[in-house]
């Protein structure tokens, strides 16, 4: 194994009711198909009532991941625990997990409530638990008055707080969600990923869920890992996943950044400077990082933390001209694509405060591009 | 043409005439107008005369006389030989059509769950027997099950038993031969059906605790009824007609309506009644066909 700085298990406290850590661990996961890694060494430790997402590029191995939690899948090596007992070679339907898939997989040929009752069927429920509970549970994600329909005479929104529903119903331990919104069109979306965390805050249900859509996974979970090649590079709450990527491809994953390659010139306890080939004044951060002088590092600015300006700022350090080559008007803010003289593009976002901007930059404006020293971040990956 | 057709006619383009016109035709040549004659003799009386039977109408001196007579379809029940042979031929049918369900969904099933080259394999080697002729598997059958045939001969030298047992003639015989013929028209339309089960489905019931057997009650079972459907349709309704295989393999003890319809037409030369008795087959294949149309019909109502 390559060292990677990547896996921070001790994550700072989370929004979630969190108890006791570790309610679910996963412990040095490992799946080969045909000698290929799909998940490699993967440690995880997912607490008790929490959403937890995993996000990656398609073929980073969170599907895999989940179908290992979901049983469908056995580890090549390494182990799963709930609450401290291994479930190795539990299959699927013996374990107290339950997973909403892509497609929902409603069963076509039975009812709403005949859906929804399937599960508790299986485990032998008597038939007046299994109606009142039925009943309940389209209450809780309103769908009482479609009891009676059938998959395909429902919209795509409703399927999924019936495949939802059929998962909650079984009260499972761990919830697992795939794509959960990849079958909805863009605008149900955004609706019901607030319903869908709203019914499962409700619930009280711990849940993992599986996303390529880095927008869902901030709107719906408390925590997040940053998936790639197998591995977690990164796992943090949304702010801390934007705010302190601790990688590269966790910074360039999440939401867009501007990233500086260059060698750190002065290491001091309480400030580091960055000589760049791209930048021509000295990179400058105001608190000390464990580095040395000559490392190659880069460093990291968000679009919103740069200030973009007509005339040159005070600060000698963070601040590099430039000309405005392209605008992407977007309403509430613009971002402007700015040609640094080093040849670099940078991306600055700026919000579209005022209605009326006679005095808004054009394209081909000289410009002064600069941020505070508290505003970039250092990746030594 | 009737108003409604002519106002769909009107609306639909050409091309599209062109394609919907020839099947209609098809069915009008070899079915309406057929069994328009069928039953047109089978309201006529026995005669001896060239063709066997009354003229359907007269027309003597001005006069158009039509000539109907319900006589052949009363005399169909005043003989319990044509009830017995209805009952028998929808017994055999019935029975054939469990046996080749049993038989084949396994079959249907397994090939379905068969990835890559295989399965082309598996598909083809149910096909390939009727790529010879039918006739000539049902003499390689009596071959086989004669009393001096090749079963026989193989259990008495094995000494298994000391005379031959009787197979020829009998309706189990029959039972073989009709199984054997109708086996892919059942395993192919089940296949159909079954390769397109989603296997996520099956996922999503084993997430919901299902083990194996509950799985294949509750999901594939269910939804594969339009196929199982499909293919006891496709066996039975031929099988209830079957002359072939009772002639040659079942002899005098297997009664059959495809056979009492052979001897009234060859035998008797009575052609009348024989169309009666192909009219009220046909009446009595409308109900499962029927019924089997409206399942479809819900079945694609539900896949919209």
């Amino acid at each position: 194994m390559t060292e990677t700085t990547a896996i921070t298990l001790k994550g700072p406290t989370s929004r979630a009711p969190s108890e006791a850590a570790g309610y679910i661990e996963l412990v040095g996961v490992s799946k080969s198909f045909d000698g290929i890694l799909a998940v490699n060494n993967v440690d995880l430790t997912i607490r008790k009532g929490e959403l937890f997402a995993l996000l990656g590029a398609s073929g980073c191995g969170k599907s895999t991941l989940l179908r290992m939690l979901s049983g469908f899948e056995q580890p090549t090596t390494g182990d799963i625990l709930l609450e401290g007992r291994s479930l190795t070679g539990l299959p699927a339907n013996q374990r107290p997990f339950n997973m909403m898939f892509q497609s929902y997989a409603l069963f076509p040929h039975m009812t709403v409530a005949q859906n929804l009752a399937f599960g508790l069927k299986q485990e032998g429920k008597g038939k007046r638990e299994v109606e009142t509970r039925v009943a309940e549970m389209l209450e809780r994600v309103q769908m009482t008055a479609y009891y009676k329909r059938k998959p395909h005479q429902l919209s795509g929104g409703q399927q999924q707080r019936i495949a939802l529903a059929r998962c909650l119903i079984k009260r499972p331990k761990l919830l697992l969600l795939d794509e959960p919104m990849g079958a909805l069109d863009k605008k149900l979306r955004t609706r019901m990923q607030l319903e869908v965390a709203n019914i499962l805050e409700s619930v009280g249900v711990t849940c993992v869920m599986v996303t390529h859509d880095q927008e869902e996974a901030m709107t719906m979970a408390n925590r997040i890992a940053i998936m790639d090649g197998g591995r977690i590079l990164q796992v943090g709450t949304p702010d801390e996943i934007y705010e302190q990527p601790n990688c590269r491809y966790t910074a360039e994953f999440i939401g867009s950044v501007n990233v500086f390659d260059g060698v750190i010139v002065d290491d001091e306890v309480n400030y580091v400077n960055i000589a760049s080939p791209q930048a021509r004044n000295t990179l400058h951060i105001g608190h000390g990082i464990s580095g040395f002088a000559g490392q190659p590092v880069s460093v990291a600015v968000r679009p919103e933390k740069i200030q973009i300006s007509l005339e040159r700022p005070a600060q000698p350090f963070n601040c590099e001209a430039g000309e405005v080559d392209d605008i992407a008007y977007l309403g509430s803010h613009s971002v402007y694509h700015v040609k640094l003289e080093s040849g670099m593009d940078v991306s600055v976002t700026a919000m579209n405060d005022e209605r009326w901007a006679g005095e808004r930059l054009t394209w081909h404006d000289k410009v002064w591009v600069y941020w505070d020293e508290h505003s970039a971040v250092v990746l030594t990956s | 043409m009737s108003p409604a057709r002519r106002k769909i006619a009107w609306r639909l383009p050409g091309q599209y005439l062109l394609v919907v016109i020839p099947p209609y035709i098809w069915l009008l040549l070899f079915f309406v107008i057929p069994f328009a004659i069928v039953f047109k003799i089978s309201l006529a009386e026995s005669a001896i005369a060239q063709p066997p039977y009354t003229a359907f109408y007269e027309y003597v001196e001005d006069v158009l006389t039509f000539r109907v007579s319900f006589a052949n379809y009363l005399f169909l029940l005043t003989d319990s030989l044509y009830f017995d042979a209805y009952v028998s031929s929808l017994r055999i049918a019935a029975i054939s059509t469990l046996i080749c369900l049993v038989v084949g969904y396994p079959i249907a099933y397994g090939i379905a769950r068969t990835q890559g080259p295989l399965q082309s394999l598996l598909l083809m080697l149910v096909i390939l027997p009727s790529w010879t002729s039918f006739l000539v598997r049902i003499y390689a059958w009596m071959g086989l099950l004669r009393n001096n045939g090749i079963i026989n001969s193989v259990l008495m030298s094995l000494g298994v038993v000391d005379e031959p047992i009787r197979m020829m003639n009998t309706e189990f015989a029959v039972y073989i031969g009709i199984v054997y013929t109708y086996l892919p028209f059942l395993i192919l339309p089940l296949y159909a059906n079954l390769v397109k089960l989603d296997n996520r489905l099956l996922e999503a019931a084993t997430d919901l605790g299902a083990g194996p057997v509950s799985r294949f009650l509750r999901i594939t079972l269910p939804l594969s009824m339009g196929g199982v459907i499909a293919g006891c349709m496709l066996v039975f309704i031929p099988v209830v007609g079957e002359f072939v295989i009772p002639e040659l393999l079942g002899g005098s003890e297997t009664l059959m309506i495809g056979k009492v319809l052979w001897g009234e037409f060859f035998n008797n030369r009575d052609w009348p009644v024989a169309s009666a008795v192909a009219t009220v087959m046909l009446v009595l294949l409308l109900i499962p066909i029927t019924l089997f149309h409206r399942y479809q019909f819900r079945e694609m109502e539900a896949n919209d």
